[in-house]
């Protein structure tokens, strides 16, 4: 048994100070995830305080069938959801109102060749749909495996793979869009 | 020559590889057909570039604010004291956690009166829905022909009346009040021309 599942344990007994080291030791990450699906502060930080009450309702229900960083973000990942659906926020599957938040020109990047790889890429990343986001968020920022991620999202590991090919096809969509031509990076 | 099963398996890597969460083993056979696969290469080198995408986007990360534990942990004290004044509340008044078992019992007793009150009507299993009476029920199959001008006529004759039918098989429940005409009654319908069947109902 790890350490954080020994938290766990203590905090279904209602131990409030192993509860505070698990907040710790985990929220940086959680509120990063959360933030990665909502894309607002404000919104982020009410998403983890509802996620960490259930953390702490739910304590007794972990079976310790996942890890304990798997268990919170599917914790978070619902909550944030429902709050998505509920704001509206945009379409789960569609990118197209996120493409208005960003507005790029392709001939800002046509003539601005000094423009760095990073800035062009994050403007990119934004544009992506949360469905495509999310899975490279895991990845790239959060180090999750393919089986967490699958256990996250609740979907089998080949959708995962499945996924993240479609994310780098969109990607590339996007950033044709933007003017960027595919020799850009190599 | 390599299938593109295995292919699209390697490819799928590339994020995991580039992260350093790939085990060691599939990292060197990874790294073995990059050297000799230019397609893979190119997938690398966007992957890559999505890589520094990221850098970009989590130097760029806000810090939730450091107050939001307080607002956790006074929720959940909130919720634990409100906990604790119920239990707290029972266990120094009793006689309101007896008072609240008595009265659970109590519904469920009469829920259980009720529902069995519902039942106490006998109900024959042969039809459907048809009360226990004084008499004796005779099922009746007339045959398909059959007139409704001639089974009134039938039912006349024999001083019955029909309680129940038809179902799905034409079969009709006919009520005799005189127990004791009984097998006379089953001689008129069985001789009859328009019966197909005729027996007692149990």
């Amino acid at each position: 048994m790890n350490n954080e599942e020994i938290l766990i344990k203590k905090i279904a007994k209602q131990d409030e100070e192993a509860f505070r080291v698990l907040y710790e030791n985990t929220s940086n990450k959680v509120f990063k995830y959360i933030y990665g699906l909502v894309n607002n502060k404000e919104t982020a930080e009410d998403i983890m305080v509802e996620t960490y009450i259930q953390v702490w309702r739910s304590a007794k229900n972990f079976k310790g069938m996942s890890k304990v960083m798997t268990w919170i973000f599917g914790i978070a990942r619902n909550i944030s959801m429902s709050e998505i659906k509920k704001q509206n926020y945009y379409n789960f599957d569609d990118n197209e109102n996120l493409n208005n938040k960003f507005t790029v020109t392709p001939q800002q990047f046509q003539l601005t060749a000094q423009v760095e790889i990073d800035e062009i890429m994050q403007i990119a990343l934004n544009k992506l749909s949360v469905k495509h986001r999310e899975v490279l968020d895991l990845i790239f920022i959060h180090e999750m495996s393919y089986e967490d991620i699958a256990e996250i999202l609740c979907i089998p590991i080949n959708t995962v793979k499945t996924r993240i090919f479609y994310a780098k096809e969109k990607l590339r969509e996007i950033l044709n869009e933007m003017g960027v031509s595919k020799d850009a990076f190599f | 020559m390599r299938s593109s099963k295995n292919f699209d398996e390697l490819r799928s890597l590339l994020p995991l590889y580039l992260k350093g969460s790939l085990p060691e083993k599939e990292s060197k056979g990874l790294e073995k057909v990059l050297s000799e696969n230019e397609e893979l290469k190119e997938d690398l080198k966007f992957w890559e570039a999505v890589k520094k995408g990221y850098q970009k986007i989590e130097s760029q990360l806000p810090e939730h604010d450091y107050r939001i534990y307080h607002r956790i942990s006074n929720n959940i004290k909130t919720q634990n004291s409100r906990n604790a004044k119920i239990w707290k509340f029972f266990s120094l008044h009793p006689k309101f956690s007896f008072a609240i078992i008595i009265i659970q019992t109590l519904i469920i007793i009469s829920s259980v009166l009720y529902f069995l009150s519902i039942e106490k009507e006998f109900k024959t299993l042969s039809v459907s829905n048809i009360q226990a009476e004084d008499g004796v029920k005779i099922n009746v199959v007339f045959h398909e022909d059959a007139k409704e001008k001639e089974i009134r006529k039938l039912i006349n004759e024999i001083n019955g009346r029909i309680i129940d039918g038809p179902n799905k098989k034409g079969l009709y429940v006919v009520s005799i009040k005189d127990k004791e005409k009984i097998n006379y009654t089953l001689d008129i319908l069985r001789k009859n021309k328009i019966v197909v069947f005729a027996e007692l109902a149990y």
